[in-house]
């Protein structure tokens, strides 16, 4: 697998640092940083659609928008086609790495028709000569199922999953090899989603791109893409090829996640709730004397304890130095940030 | 909702045109429209809808009544005509108030712009300067400006857009503020066109709304203030007709001739509705 | 057999507008069996939030019920005057919202919150309500109550917030719980958690639940029946096992195959077309006719009612409204020729 790689991010930290007001400064207050991204190890293969999934507020779209250059990282680096992106991007930089985004209300310019909206993109680029804007404009309206018609409307004029496919004209005229999504589908009518998968999953096999898929939906994650990342307060915890990471998650957080999913009943007993459901919530009602010991012998060594010690059904003492993501011995492809991996490996625990 | 000849999965309700709003007035607009397009018509008819000379005296006809002896709006203390020094008044208080709206309005909009983009110490500093303008009310403000380069249009002019930009910076930053955020702006960031094209194409034409419909309002202030000017003696020299004046001057007899001062009080109120009827109808046209 | 507990038939809900009026809800009908947990699914305005505010008077201005009967234990109470009319539906339901922060009051302690029905409606003493208050926080599997009792609602995380509203409507001891997208606003992971606190009200406690949610599978987590609902009507209705195994109707068939799923993937989703007609204006045939895969000319111009399809005796009712229900067993053979034809 490696070689093809498209996009690699190494190290990835993105902080956040409210305003400290005058008088607090002059008190030595120091602000409390949100380390929203905190150090991410991930990579994107040519062709492939990697998932990104995790609970809400865990740095996915801090993420997603530090690899787009929204967001100047704090620390760490990100590689398009092996070259180093420095902070401020070439245009065909820009160009190769574009973002779907989430809400299809604020995300396209209320004033500006589709067709204002995608020329400015085609001159400024120098994309096409000038007097074949307007054709291009038409060939990005087939390509994401809309009528030409469109062209001269407003975003208000359009429902929302109309919106989101002039969103993937807008990032698609830029032609890019790399395309973000931001949870494209999130705030669509579950009768609309399908409509959006199923064009992206097009649009991938006949563009040849290379996407991440930002998702709090795990279904949706499980249908569109071939490998899934699992992010946990700021970090990758757990990475592998879609189908055995959900058929077969290592990692405690991912097992909870998968657990969650709530399964559409009536067919067999897939209805009940999952194992790991019951044991979070013994975990997260009380404090656990393993924890304890975890969070004492963290704060005597110096380290700093695995981030879900503190969810975590599985804690040991090892866990009081946090594990980076460890390679499954049994599959390259598939790592998990867990002290648990090697003995999973080996078969001693399920 | 017909089905539409399109390729693919399309979904067939690209209906276009809001279906209904179509055919609807902006009755505030056009009302407010309409209206300030007679004040401003009646000022530029000025010569045509009366024979008088605004400044002419005539101290035998001092104090006439309205109707009587031809002056449809009677005349002031030194028998000049009321109804000419409306009409030529009006052109001197509008041009002042207008033109002295625009500087202020895009002065304070760039900078409201620039600041909220940007943030950092940009921001730090034209914060600083707009508390400092806003710590002092905008007449005392105004009254001390013009007093100190004496009285006069320049005066003004340049007295209200010293002050006045401050309340367009405000209200303009903090439009950006939220509009930065708006995925639009990220968008438009992330195809990586320059920054000056951005604020000017994207932002400001989102943003600059709520401007315009204060600007509205700051027509009136202003005009208000020049009105305030005129009275403290300080706005436009006599004899030049102007609305502030003439209501200062009818101060006096407003016991017995209430009317001096109420018809150009008058004046100032129409115009005032007008404008709030436009900014109204602004607000209204937006919101489709 | 005993009248259902609550029973809802021909509701409208109008809101009225600068020109004319929107047909929100455009004749719902619906019961609750005594400890029934029944479900109601539909899109994003499909008028789902509307009949279950309709039903506790918690409508938002302006929309108003323009007709419909409600009965209790088979009583019909619309009739009743307005104060008794409350008393009786506040006493029979309670309600639990989408979103628990702005239906806390943030500046009161929410054991307190929980305390003030047993409190003021049902006379209670100031420490036997608190009591309740913690019997029920335990009950909705708040852990270490006595503490948490005494904390405001931004100090707790979104799903305690949640957990805390369902004890809150809970605290009225009423018969029937209706919840509106309860888990929407929650991650997956405590989702699974109020969930199961759901579910185990309904097996431990006896209590009903009305559950609306545009999710078939979160629905499907608790009830056992099911209501489906379009553009302002109920266009199917049955077991849940029924329903997804077996749909009647095409709006239901399509939903069930557009909507991924968690355990496998498919070739392709089904896509529904277009959106949902507009509720302002009068809607002439199937409102579903535009978006149908199986629209045929006589859909565009008949209005299907809801009716009883495959009559087994004493099994539960099945109903949709749809005019071609006869050829159901067909539709999946019916969309992948279609899907063929396309490509
Ligand atoms: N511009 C910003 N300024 C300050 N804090 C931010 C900013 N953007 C995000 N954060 C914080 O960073 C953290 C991660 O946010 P982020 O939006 O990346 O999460 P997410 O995984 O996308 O969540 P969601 O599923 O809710 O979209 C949150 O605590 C958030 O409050
Ligand atoms: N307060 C209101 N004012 C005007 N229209 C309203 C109001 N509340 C609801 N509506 C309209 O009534 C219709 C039904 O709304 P309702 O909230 O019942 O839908 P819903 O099925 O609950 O949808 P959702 O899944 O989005 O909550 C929608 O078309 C909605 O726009
Ligand atoms: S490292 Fe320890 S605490 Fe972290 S997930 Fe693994 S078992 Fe749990
Ligand atoms: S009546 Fe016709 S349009 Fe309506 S659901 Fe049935 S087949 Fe489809
Ligand atoms: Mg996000
Ligand atoms: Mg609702």
């Amino acid at each position: 697998m490696a070689g093809n790689e498209i996009l690699s991010v190494e190290g990835l930290a993105r902080h956040f640092t409210p305003p400290v007001a005058v008088t607090d400064r002059i008190f030595g207050k120091k602000p409390v940083v949100n380390r929203a991204v905190d150090g991410v190890d991930l990579v994107l293969h040519k062709g492939e659609t990697l998932g990104l999934v995790g609970e809400s507020g865990c740095g996915k779209s801090t993420l997603a928008r530090s690899i787009v250059g929204l967001y100047r990282p704090t620390a760490g680096e990100i590689r398009y086609d092996g070259e180093p992106l420095q902070a401020k991007r070439t245009r065909a930089q820009h160009r190769a790495i574009q973002m779907v985004f989430q809400d299809p209300y604020s995300s396209l310019n209320p004033r500006m028709t589709v067709e204002q909206t995608l020329s400015e993109l085609l001159r400024f680029h120098k994309l096409v000569p000038r007097n074949k804007v307007g054709e291009r404009n038409r060939e990005l309206m087939h390509l994401v199922g809309l009528p030409e018609r469109a062209l001269t409307q407003r975003p208000r004029q359009f429902s929302g999953g109309q919106r989101q496919r002039v969103g993937i004209a807008r990032a698609l005229a830029l032609e890019p090899t790399v395309l973000i999504a931001d949870e494209p589908v999130s705030a669509l009518d579950v009768s609309v989603q399908a409509n959006i998968i199923n064009l992206l999953t097009d649009l991938k096999e006949t563009l040849d791109l290379s996407v991440i898929f930002v998702s709090h939906n795990m279904a949706v994650v499980r249908q569109i893409s071939d490998r899934t990342a699992v992010m946990y307060r700021g970090r990758i915890v757990e990475t592998g090829d879609t189908d055995t990471l959900f058929d077969d998650p290592v990692h405690p957080y991912t097992k909870l996640l998968i657990g969650s999913v709530p399964r559409l009943a009536g067919e067999g007993d897939r209805g009940e709730p999952d194992a790991a459901v019951a044991e979070a919530v013994v975990a997260e009602s009380g404090q656990s004397p393993v924890l304890d010991e975890v969070v004492r012998s963290a704060a005597r060594e110096g380290t700093s304890p695995c981030r879900y010690a503190d969810r975590c059904p599985a804690v040991v003492a090892a866990c009081a130095d946090e594990p980076s993501l460890i390679i499954d011995p049994r599959d390259g492809s598939r790592s998990a940030a867990c002290v648990h991996v090697p003995e999973r490996a080996e078969g001693v625990i399920a | 909702m017909s089905a539409s000849t399109s390729v693919g999965p399309v979904l067939p309700a690209v209906t276009g045109t809001p279906r209904r709003r179509r055919g609807r007035w902006n009755v505030p607009l056009v009302a407010g429209l309409v209206l300030f397009a007679l004040i401003v018509l009646c000022a530029l008819c000025a010569p045509l809808l009366t024979s008088y000379d605004p400044i002419q005296q005539n101290l035998n006809d001092a104090f006439l009544a309205p109707g009587a002896k031809n002056h449809l709006l009677g005349t002031d203390s030194l028998g000049r005509d009321v109804l000419s020094r409306l009409l030529y008044g009006a052109r001197v208080d509008l041009r002042v108030g207008v033109l002295a709206v625009i500087s202020p309005f895009v002065i304070g909009s760039l900078l409201g712009l620039i600041s909220g983009w940007f943030g950092g110490w940009i921001d730090a500093v034209i914060g600083r300067i707009v508390d400092m303008v806003i710590a002092f009310p905008f007449l005392v403000l105004v009254i001390a400006l013009v007093f100190a380069m004496g009285p006069g249009t320049t005066s003004i002019y340049t007295a209200i857009t010293l002050v006045g930009w401050v309340a367009y910076c405000r209200i303009v930053r903090g439009q950006v503020l939220i509009a930065k955020e708006q995925e639009y702006a990220m968008a438009a960031r992330a195809s990586g066109l320059p920054t000056w094209r951005i604020l000017l194409r994207h932002l400001l034409p989102n943003v600059v709304l709520q401007a315009i419909v204060f600007s509205m309002s700051d027509i009136v202030l202003t005009l208000l203030a020049i009105v305030t000017l005129g009275f403290l003696g300080l706005g436009v020299p006599p004899p030049t007709p102007d609305w502030g004046t003439m209501i200062q001057e009818g101060q006096q007899f407003i016991l017995d001739k209430w009317y001096m001062s109420t018809i150009p009080g008058l004046a100032v109120v129409l115009t005032g509705l007008a404008l709030a009827l436009i900014a109204d109808g602004i607000v209204e046209k937006a919101n489709k | 057999m005993t009248a259902p507990l609550l029973e809802v038939r021909d509701l409208h809900v109008d809101i009225p507008m600068s020109h004319g009026r929107l047909h929100a809800v455009r004749g719902v009908s619906l019961s609750v069996g005594v400890a029934e947990s029944v479900g109601l699914v539909g899109e994003s305005g499909s008028g789902k939030s509307l009949t279950l505010r309709a039903l506790l008077g918690l409508l938002p201005r302006p929309a108003r019920i323009a007709s419909g009967t409600v009965l209790i234990d088979g009583e019909d109470v619309t009739g009743l005057p307005a104060k008794q009319l409350h008393r009786r539906l506040t006493d029979t339901m309670g309600m639990v919202f989408q979103d628990a922060l702005t239906a806390l009051n943030p500046v009161m302690r929410v054991g307190d919150q929980i305390a003030e029905a047993p409190l003021r409606k049902l006379g209670k003493s100031r420490s036997e309500a608190k009591a309740i208050a913690i019997d029920l926080m335990t009950e909705v599997g708040i852990p270490d109550p006595e503490r948490r009792y005494r904390l405001y609602p931004h100090e707790l995380s979104g799903g305690m917030r949640q957990r805390i509203c369902i004890a809150i409507a809970l605290s009225t001891k009423p018969r029937l719980i209706l919840a509106d997208e309860p888990t929407t606003a929650l991650d997956v992971t405590i989702q699974a958690q109020v969930l199961g606190v759901l579910r185990r009200l309904k097996q431990e406690e006896n209590v009903g639940l009305l559950l609306v949610s545009h999710d078939l599978a979160v629905v499907s987590q608790t009830c056992s029946r099911l209501y489906v609902m379009y553009a302002g009507k109920v266009v199917e209705s049955g077991t849940l096992l029924d329903l997804v195994t077996a749909p009647k109707h095409p709006y239901t068939f399509s939903l069930l195959r557009s909507v991924p799923d968690p355990d496998h993937r498919v070739a392709r989703l089904l896509t529904i077309h277009g959106q949902p007609p507009d509720l302002s204006e009068a809607i002439s045939g199937c409102s579903f006719a535009a978006r149908c895969p199986f629209a045929e000319e006589a859909c565009h111009q008949r209005e299907p009612v809801l009716a009883p399809v495959g009559s087994a005796p004493g099994a539960v009712i099945r109903e949709s409204a749809c005019l071609r229900v006869g050829t159901a067993e067909r539709w999946t053979e019916m969309v992948s020729e279609e899907t063929v034809s396309q490509q």
